[in-house]
C-alpha cells in the first residue's frame, strides 16, 4: 500500500512538474529570469503583470517607480488585470532587469513579463 | 501609533508670541482630511509608500470631552492638526514623523481658557515581514512598527518624557473588503500630570484598533478607474495602565485618486469606563494625503 501511494505522488508530481513545462514555465521562473535579464527590450512596449495593486495609490507607486526607468515615455496601469503597460522611447536600452527592480521597489509583486 | 494630543490649557489667552503655531493650527483647518491605501482613519495598516517615496498626510482631528474628574471639572474642545511625512526606505519599510500642534478650549466656572502649542512628536519605524499579493488586487500584509514620542518642550503641552511604543499590524485587502487589525503598546517613562485624553497620562497604554473598509466604488476595477470612493467603520480602543478604557466606534468616509486622497470620520464612545481623565463625547476628524 506504501508503494502505491509513493508511485501516485510521483505520478501526480511529474504530472504537475511536466504541465508546467509545457504552458512555458511558470510565472515565478519567467520573472526570476527577467530580474536576470540585462538584455534591452525590442520593440516599444512591454507589459508588466503585477499583483497587490488593491487601489489607486497603490497603482500610482507602480506608474511613479516604471517613470523613473530611462528610455520609459509612459505607463498605464490596469488594476482589474494587474498589468502595466509600459511604452519606451525605442532609442534608450530598457532591460527586463531594470523593468523588475523599479516593480520591486514600488513594494507590489511583479509575476509575469511580456513583450509583445 | 500613539499621539500626545491633549494638554491641559494653560490660563491665558492666545499668546501673540507662537504666530507660527496659530498659523499651522489655521492651515491645518483650512485642510480637508485624507488616507493612504486602504488604511481607515485612526487605525494603522500594513502599508507603506514605495522606496524613495514620501507620502503628506495631514489630519486635523476636534474632541468634545467632558465629565472632567478633576476639581477644575472643565468642558474642554481641542483640536489637534497632525503633520505626517512618510518616506520609503525600501519597499518593506518606511520612517514616519508626526508633528502635532494642539489648540484647546477649557470651559470651567471660572471662564474660558485658550491655547495653542506643540505636543509631542512621534518618530515612527514599519517593517514588512508578511506581504502575500494573491492577484491582481487581494493582498496580506503583516507590519511591525515602533517608535519614540520625543518631548516637544512646549510647556504643558509636551510630556516632558521620552516615551518609546511597539506594534503589529495586519492588514486583508480581499476584493472590495479590507481589514486592518492593529495592536500597540506605549511605555510613559515619566511626569505624573493629569491629562485630558486617552494615552496622555502617566499610565502605560494599550490601544487596540480594528478597521473594516468597503469599496463602494467602483465595484469591479476598470483600465481607466483614476479613484475609488470606500466606507469605513472602525473601533480604536485604548486600555490604560491605570484601568482606564475605553472604545470609540466611528464610521467614515474614504476617497482615493492616484496622487491623492480625502477622508472623514467620526467616533462615538460605545465603551467608557474612565476615571482617571475627562470622557470623550465625541471626535471627528479629516484628512488629507498625498503621494509624491
Amino acid at each position: 500500500m506504501k508503494y502505491v501511494a509513493m508511485t501516485v505522488l510521483a505520478v501526480v508530481g511529474l504530472g504537475a512538474t511536466l504541465g508546467g513545462c509545457a504552458a512555458g514555465g511558470t510565472s515565478d521562473e519567467t520573472v526570476a529570469a527577467a530580474r536576470l535579464d540585462d538584455s534591452p527590450v525590442e520593440g516599444r512596449q512591454a507589459i508588466l503583470t503585477v499583483h497587490g495593486m488593491s487601489c489607486p495609490l497603490c497603482a500610482n507607486n507602480v506608474d511613479k517607480a516604471l517613470m523613473e526607468v530611462p528610455g520609459v515615455t509612459g505607463v498605464n496601469v490596469d488594476m482589474n488585470t494587474g498589468n502595466a503597460t509600459v511604452a519606451l522611447d525605442g532609442k534608450t536600452p530598457v532591460t527586463r532587469r531594470q523593468l523588475a527592480e523599479a516593480v520591486d521597489k514600488s513594494g507590489f509583486s511583479l509575476r509575469r513579463v511580456d513583450v509583445p | 501609533m500613539f499621539r500626545k494630543q491633549s494638554h491641559r490649557a494653560r490660563e491665558m489667552d492666545l499668546p501673540a508670541s507662537r504666530p507660527f503655531a496659530h498659523a499651522a493650527v489655521l492651515a491645518s483647518l483650512a485642510l480637508t482630511g485624507v488616507a493612504l491605501a486602504q488604511e481607515a482613519t485612526n487605525t494603522p495598516a500594513a502599508t507603506q509608500p514605495a522606496e524613495g517615496k514620501l507620502y503628506l498626510r495631514q489630519r486635523v482631528q476636534y474632541f468634545d470631552l467632558g465629565d472632567d474628574p478633576s476639581p477644575k471639572d472643565r468642558d474642554i474642545d481641542k483640536v489637534v492638526a497632525t503633520t505626517s511625512l512618510t518616506y520609503g526606505l525600501r519597499r518593506d519599510m518606511s520612517l514616519s514623523l508626526d508633528v502635532p500642534v494642539v489648540y484647546a478650549i477649557e470651559d470651567t466656572a471660572a471662564g474660558t481658557e485658550r491655547d495653542v502649542g506643540l505636543s509631542d512628536v512621534a518618530l515612527t519605524f514599519k517593517y514588512r515581514p508578511v506581504q502575500i499579493d494573491l492577484n491582481p488586487i487581494d493582498s496580506v500584509r503583516f507590519a511591525v512598527f515602533g517608535g519614540l514620542e520625543i518631548p516637544s518642550g512646549d510647556g504643558d503641552f509636551s510630556s516632558q518624557s521620552l516615551d518609546p511604543f511597539i506594534g503589529g499590524v495586519f492588514t486583508a485587502i480581499l476584493g472590495r473588503h479590507g481589514l486592518n487589525q492593529s495592536l500597540s503598546y506605549k511605555l510613559n517613562t515619566g511626569g505624573d500630570r493629569f491629562d485630558t485624553r486617552a494615552g496622555d497620562g502617566p499610565s502605560n497604554a494599550l490601544r487596540y484598533d480594528t478597521a473594516y473598509l468597503f469599496r463602494l466604488a467602483p465595484a469591479q476595477y476598470a483600465a481607466d478607474t483614476a479613484a475609488a470612493t470606500y466606507l469605513t467603520l472602525e473601533l480604536n480602543g485604548l486600555y490604560e495602565t491605570s484601568g482606564d478604557n475605553e472604545i470609540l466606534l466611528g464610521p467614515g468616509i474614504l476617497y482615493e485618486a492616484r496622487t491623492f486622497a480625502l477622508e472623514a470620520a467620526v467616533g462615538i464612545p460605545v465603551v467608557q469606563e474612565v476615571d482617571e481623565r475627562p470622557e470623550t463625547s465625541l471626535v471627528v476628524t479629516l484628512g488629507f494625503r498625498v503621494l509624491f
